[in-house]
């Protein structure tokens, strides 16, 4: 404990977010520092599918930020050692009713003059993308600029490419202390030892509100719990990403698009799929405030599984190897919270990604790296203060 | 939609030696059991042993394996325990609930006492061509063998050359196979020397500190590469089959997945669900006996199951704490004699380091 560690930025998590915004950081030469309590893409990162949804986006600057995100992946893909799996595949979103394809037909409108391309399809015109839907889809939306990542690897690979470009990971560290004298950062106190530091960058997920709390500031983050099933390995089956229109009914709360089955309202069910480079097919999910609790039930288990029959009849045939649920940091109105806090001067936020942290990563990383380094951010990060809150 | 839950007193995971003789000491206290099995047949891998064993009269020496299992499974049947066979565990959640995937379909059973008596699987390590067909494990050799009458392989090579390789090497040769020989990395064997002496007497070589070094072939095995570890010559052995005898693993999926406290103990086969002497867990109501508290031998994972048994009665209140003493005073001092001899030194003392914390 005698050495005195000191870092230009320290940044607390080494989830998806931290991973990304170290490697941005390091790209400009910063010296950088990540803090990990357990061990890198251990939280939420580890636990999720590996959608990088844009349609699922609110029209408005949510969906502005999918989009500078999405055009960084094709590079990082080239710029990373390690195989992020990204595949531009394009996703579809089915409904099973006509109302919710009116509803997706108004937001396909909205997220066109966003700049997304989105293409309303008959079930006649689902065959080219979805041999086979179950006899209830009423139709769906198809978005070509969906595409999918492995985000174990993504964290993985952007955690290494940092560490390879000076930055220093510590697994197993805890954050005890943030000291802050004359309103700036000035120290980080861990289970390893102090850490000078005059900025401080919070990627701490769902433990960002115990993190916010050392320098007295409320981040409105809690943990959502979210349950996936893992199906065996087959040859490609499906060629692009696949969700129900009640998962984006339970993911942005639209009431038009909730499930009006009560048990899958109470699981904040909503369907998903997708079948990843290993040829696994990820079933999902669930949207729960249960606090902390990260197991599976087998209620949800089943509810998933009856629910992805509805939408893919063919996955009945499927063996189920496996099942884990991950906590995402959910902010109140589902959109990330990033940026400065008042009063602290040195301490920023990137957190409460929602759902979003993997396809948000790589435009997060970006404007953090700016907003550190610059004070200023290539893309108004206004809409996403900690203070719209209040 | 919703799932079938039922409520039971206790449910026994596992159908072998552990898991029936828990469930028969179970039904003496007057608790009935329900016991699960994913196989189509009770009895677990004493199903599929036809040998005689060793051991005493409590636990069917002289007997054949298959026989002591038919034995249990009628034993149970007497006594009104309740086996379900192909029903498939699939998780243990926190609440203590079981998933169930059976003939019945897929339901939810909560237990008030749960025993898991998985068993063991078999170790295995990589090698250059170990995902060739015809490399396997010299149990699935044996269920092919003597539960499917199949013949894995014409030409077989064994590596490991303790009870379960000597025994299965010798199978084979009963079945009408060659073996090519057995491979063995230590000095010696770890075996019982009658079963070492007779696949010697059948002309199998058995070449010790000799080890594995990659399987060949193109559709599947052709030949295995092995290298003297002393003198470093590679020898290449012409097979179709190669099985591996290197060691069973406790099967702790499920206790793990309770939250149950996992310990480490080589000795015994790796990691495995932490358990005092009376085979509790550090889940209250969670039970384990048998391989998956510990790789031994069929007749300790009887009076295992026995121990397992007789804590959850007496936590349940169907035994009354002087004859839960009692019955376990019995049952320890059997299990003492067990892991008595000079090869057993080993299991006493990983099992007293367990005991320890």
């Amino acid at each position: 404990m005698s050495e005195i560690l000191s870092s230009e930025v320290v940044i607390v998590g080494g989830g998806v977010i931290g991973a990304a915004t170290a490697y941005f950081l390091c790209k400009e030469g910063a010296e950088v520092m990540v803090i990990e309590a357990d061990d890198l893409a251990s939280g939420a990162s580890g636990a999720c599918d590996g959608f990088v949804s844009l349609q699922t986006k609110m029209p408005g600057v949510h969906l502005a930020m999918a989009l500078e995100s999405a055009r960084l992946f094709p590079s990082l893909a080239e710029d990373l050692e390690v195989n992020i799996e990204y595949n531009p595949c394009g996703g579809l979103m089915l409904a099973t009713s006509q109302e919710q394809m009116k509803e997706l037909r108004a937001r396909a409108k909205a997220l066109k003059s966003g700049g997304l391309e989105v293409e309303m399809l008959s079930p006649a015109e689902l065959k080219e993308y979805l041999p086979e839907v179950g006899k209830g889809i009423k139709g769906g939306s198809f978005c070509p600029q969906d595409a999918q990542v492995n985000p174990i690897s993504l964290t993985l690979g952007l955690a290494q490419k940092a560490q390879e470009m000076g930055a220093t990971i510590l697994r197993g560290c805890q954050v005890e202390n943030i000291v802050v004298t004359n309103n700036r950062v000035r120290e980080v106190h861990t289970t390893a030892g102090n850490i000078h530091s005059r900025r401080v960058v919070c990627a701490a997920g769902i433990g960002s509100n115990q993190i916010g709390k050392m320098i007295i500031v409320d981040v409105p983050v809690l943990p959502q719990r979210g349950q996936i099933l893992v199906t065996e390995q087959r040859d490609p089956i499906l060629k692009c990403l696949v969700s129900g229109a009640e998962y984006l009914g339970t993911k942005a709360n639209i009431p038009e698009l909730l499930p009006t089955d009560e048990e899958a309202a109470k699981l904040g069910l909503g369907f998903t799929a997708e079948q990843t480079a290993s040829g696994n097919v990820l079933l999902g999910s669930t949207r729960e405030f249960v606090g902390f609790d990260s197991n599976t039930t087998p209620e949800a288990m089943n509810a998933i599984a009856r629910n992805a029959m509805r939408f893919l009849p063919w996955v009945e045939d499927l063996d189920v190897i496996r099942s884990f649920a991950g906590l995402r940091p959910c902010s109140p109105d589902g959109l990330p919270i990033l940026g400065t806090v008042k009063g602290v001067k040195g301490f920023y936020l990137a957190t409460g990604h929602s759902g979003d942290g993997v396809c948000l990563a790589p435009i997060t990383g970006k404007l953090l790296s700016e907003l550190v380094l610059d004070g200023e951010t290539s893309l108004d990060i206004e809409p996403f203060s900690l203070y719209r809150f209040k | 939609m919703a799932l079938p839950a039922y409520e039971c007193p206790m449910v026994v995971v596992g159908a072998g030696p552990a898991g029936l003789c828990a469930a028969l000491e179970a039904a003496e206290a007057g608790i009935r059991a329900l016991v699960m099995d994913e196989n189509e047949r009770g009895g677990g891998q004493l199903y599929k042993q036809i040998h005689r064993f060793f051991g005493s009269r409590h636990h069917g020496a002289g007997k054949r394996g298959f026989e002591i299992a038919a034995e249990m499974v009628e034993g149970c049947e007497r006594a009104g325990v309740e086996i379900r066979l192909s029903s498939a565990v699939l998780g243990c959640f926190p609440g203590g609930e079981l998933l169930v995937d059976g003939p019945e379909g897929v339901y939810l059973l909560r237990p008030q006492a749960t025993v898991l008596a998985t068993g063991a699987a078999e170790r295995c390590f990589p090698f250059a061509g170990w995902t060739l067909p015809g490399v396997m494990g010299a149990g699935a050799a044996q269920t092919l063998l003597n539960v499917h009458g199949v013949l894995p392989g014409k030409r077989v090579l064994m590596v490991g050359a303790g009870n379960v390789g000597l025994i299965v090497a010798y199978q084979l040769l009963q079945a009408g196979a060659e073996v090519a020989g057995v491979v063995e990395a230590e000095r010696g064997s770890r075996g019982y020397e009658v079963h070492l002496q007779r696949v010697r007497r059948e002309g199998v070589p058995v070449y010790f500190r000799h080890r594995l070094l990659a399987a060949e072939g193109d559709e599947g095995v052709e030949a295995a590469l092995v290298e003297s570890v002393d003198e470093g010559r590679v020898r290449r052995f012409r097979v179709d089959a190669l099985c591996l005898a290197v060691g069973l693993v406790p099967q702790a999926e499920l206790a793990a997945m309770r939250g149950c406290r996992i310990a480490y103990a080589d000795e015994l086969g790796g990691f495995l669900p932490w358990h005092d002497r009376e085979m509790r867990t550090s889940v209250p109501g969670v039970y384990v006996a048998g391989d998956a508290a510990g790789v031994e031998e069929a007749s300790v994972a009887m009076d295992e199951g026995r121990l397992a048994a007789v804590a959850a009665a007496e936590d349940l209140g169907a035994l009354d704490g002087a004859r839960a003493a009692a019955k376990r005073k019995e049952l320890l001092a059997r299990l003492e004699g067990l892991r008595g001899g000079p090869t057993a030194s080993h299991i006493r003392r990983a099992r007293a380091r367990l005991n320890a914390g």
